[in-house]
């Protein structure tokens, strides 16, 4: 699903980073570990085609990004990518149920009210369909923020920290849900992260050394 | 979840800050499209009623005041000319039409015009229920004038209401259909009823011609002709003042025009004002909302889409004040309509009114191009970087 060969960043001013290959099929999950500035968030980036690598090449459910331009780039990451956020993940003008058809439609997939209630429901969250992000607690945006994440069936799902600023309970909640939506929906998941807490659950751990500044 | 209920949440939830960009969209024009309404009327007005009539006689004056106050009623007459004068011109090889109107009475605001029934034939009016006068102090009434058939009532000195005659009361034989311009506010009798009422030699029904009054002869020349030489020829003749409707309302085009044209420019003004308004906004929005475009970019929204979106909420807010605008004024001119006993009609739909909406969409358009390919150009994983 996912695969890495290659892989060099060079952000304007800051050093230049080197990542080594690896691959993601359907139904694997890995935690990508590091210190700050090592460039997990980069290498997500990298993953998801919002960024073009300085060197190398991301391979995406079989497609090298490289050769597709944007707008195919861009058709291909909302089709087949669902992204979690840390904070602040929906759009505010539109309510739950809202901005779960909006994921649907921007990966091109038709409007289900049914399939955005029942993966509510599933989520525990059925009864917030109609509330907008600013009436959610951190905890429920976090699980809305996964639901949309889950809604288009995407093929790999990226999620940036997605338990950070939650207590154990609320990151317990959150990583298990994950874990259990991205099995059961035999999606690869890579989740970029530094809670120590998340270790445990996964076994695949991809670990980025520290750059020298 | 289309791109349009998108832009339609958007401006939902920003609702407070796009308030005022309605308000003076709508403002705008709805200043346009009352402009526009009351021109046309105006325009029409204009044509409509001095149709048929190619020169005004009357007394010495101004001659714009004659042709307001004999075609229009908006103006008092110059005065009183001699019907013995009016007669020689009238009976003239040139003038195929003449028709008397003699002026100076009301009731409750509506004048009261003697003439003869060939002053309703001018604009192709007949009498809607009831029949014509046939005798002095029998009246037909206009649409707008509150008198059923049967009707009876004084007359009062002036045009604006004064001192009742107390000679005679008029009995309404007759009402006219609405839509006739200034007949829906008139009260039209014989010219007899008029002399009979204010008494002297020319109450008497043997009194020669010489001893009456009209106000004002209008005239049908019988041959273009006529139009190179007889007002000439009555001036210089005559006591009597001609006055040439066409080149009188020229004269009312110009001095109405220059003010037409500053509440013109300040439609304008407010229009522009207005796009300068969303423009604005959404500018500024666009520093509050660079994450979320981002983040639907990162959900796959492509770069033309997140323009997209940006114009739609544009033209949506401009097709929402030109309907509101339009709603205004056609709401203003049928109140206008309902206070001003027929000067103001109200509005029919203008095909210049949708010319309008189109021109609001296209300044929403233009207000809205920097902001669309500051969208456009939004680095994605930077703004998301930044959070």
């Amino acid at each position: 699903m996912l695969r890495f060969e290659g892989l060099e960043q060079q952000h304007p001013g800051g050093p230049r980073l080197r990542f080594a290959d690896a691959a993601l099929a359907r139904g694997e999950t890995a935690l990508l570990l590091g210190p700050s500035g090592s460039g997990k968030s980069t290498l997500l980036q990298l993953a998801a085609g919002l960024l073009a690598p300085t060197r190398g090449e991301v391979w995406l459910d079989g497609q090298p990004l490289s050769a597709l331009a944007e707008a195919a780039r861009d058709r291909l990451r909302g089709a087949r990518v669902g992204l979690v956020f840390q904070r602040l993940h929906l759009i505010p003008a539109l309510d739950v149920a809202g901005n779960l058809a909006l994921a649907r439609r921007l990966a091109g997939r038709p409007a289900d009210p049914a399939r955005i209630h029942q993966l509510l429901a599933v989520l525990g969250i059925e009864a917030l369909a109609g509330r907008r992000p600013h009436q959610l607690s951190l905890g429920q945006a976090q699980r809305v923020a996964i639901a949309r994440a889950l809604v288009h069936a995407p093929g790999l799902i990226l999620a940036d920290e997605p338990t950070a600023a939650l207590d154990d309970a609320a990151a317990e909640a959150v990583a298990r849900l994950l874990l259990e939506q991205a099995s059961a929906q035999g999606a690869a998941l890579l989740i970029v992260t530094h809670d120590a807490r998340l270790r445990p659950w996964v076994a695949r751990h991809w670990q980025l050394p520290a750059v020298a500044a | 979840m289309s791109l349009l209920r998108l832009a339609l949440a958007q401006l939902a939830h920003d609702r407070l800050g796009q308030l005022l960009n309605l308000l003076l969209l709508a403002l705008g024009v709805a200043l346009a499209a009352f402009l526009l309404q009351l021109r046309t009327q105006f325009e029409q007005r204009l044509t409509r009623e001095a149709r048929g009539v190619d020169l005004v006689l009357g007394a010495k004056g101004s001659p714009l005041q004659l042709v307001l106050s004999s075609l229009y009623h908006l103006d008092v007459p110059t005065g009183n000319i001699r019907l013995s004068e009016a007669r020689r011109w009238g009976a003239h090889p040139m003038v195929a039409e003449a028709i008397p109107l003699s002026l100076g009475d009301s009731w409750a605001g509506h004048r009261i015009v003697g003439t003869t029934p060939a002053y309703l034939r001018l604009s192709g009016a007949t009498v809607g229920e009831g029949r014509l006068w046939r005798a002095p102090l029998e009246a037909v009434v206009g649409a707008s004038v509150p008198l059923a058939v049967g009707a009876r009532f004084a007359g009062a000195h002036g045009l604006s209401g004064g001192e009742a005659h107390d000679q005679g009361q008029y009995t309404v034989v007759g009402r006219l259909p609405a839509g006739l311009g200034s007949l829906d506010r008139l009260i039209l009798t014989d010219l007899a009823s008029v002399w009979l009422l204010h008494g002297g030699p020319a109450a008497d029904p043997r009194a020669p011609d010489a001893a009456r009054e009209i106000t004002a002869l209008l005239i049908r020349y019988a041959t273009p002709l006529a139009a190179a030489s007889l007002p000439q020829t009555i001036q210089r003749e005559s006591s009597l003042q001609a006055a040439s409707p066409a080149f009188e309302l020229t004269r009312l085009r110009a001095l109405v025009g220059v003010g037409v044209e500053l509440l013109q420019a300040l439609a304008g003004l407010l229009l522009a004002v207005a796009a300068l308004g969303v423009f604005v906004t959404l500018y500024r929005a666009l520093e509050a909302r660079q994450y979320d475009l981002a983040l639907l970019r990162a959900m796959g929204a492509s770069r033309a889409e997140l323009a997209g979106l940006l114009l739609f909420e544009a033209q949506i807010l401009a097709l929402a004040g030109g309907l509101l605008g339009l709603l205004l004024s056609h709401g203003t001119l049928a109140l206008l309509a309902l206070q001003s006993r027929g000067a103001i009609e109200p509005a029919a739909p203008l095909g210049a009114e949708i010319h309008l909406l189109l021109l609001v969409q296209l300044i929403a358009a233009l207000a809205v191009i920097l902001p669309a390919l500051r969208a456009y150009r939004l680095p994605v994983a930077d703004t998301l970087s930044r959070r």
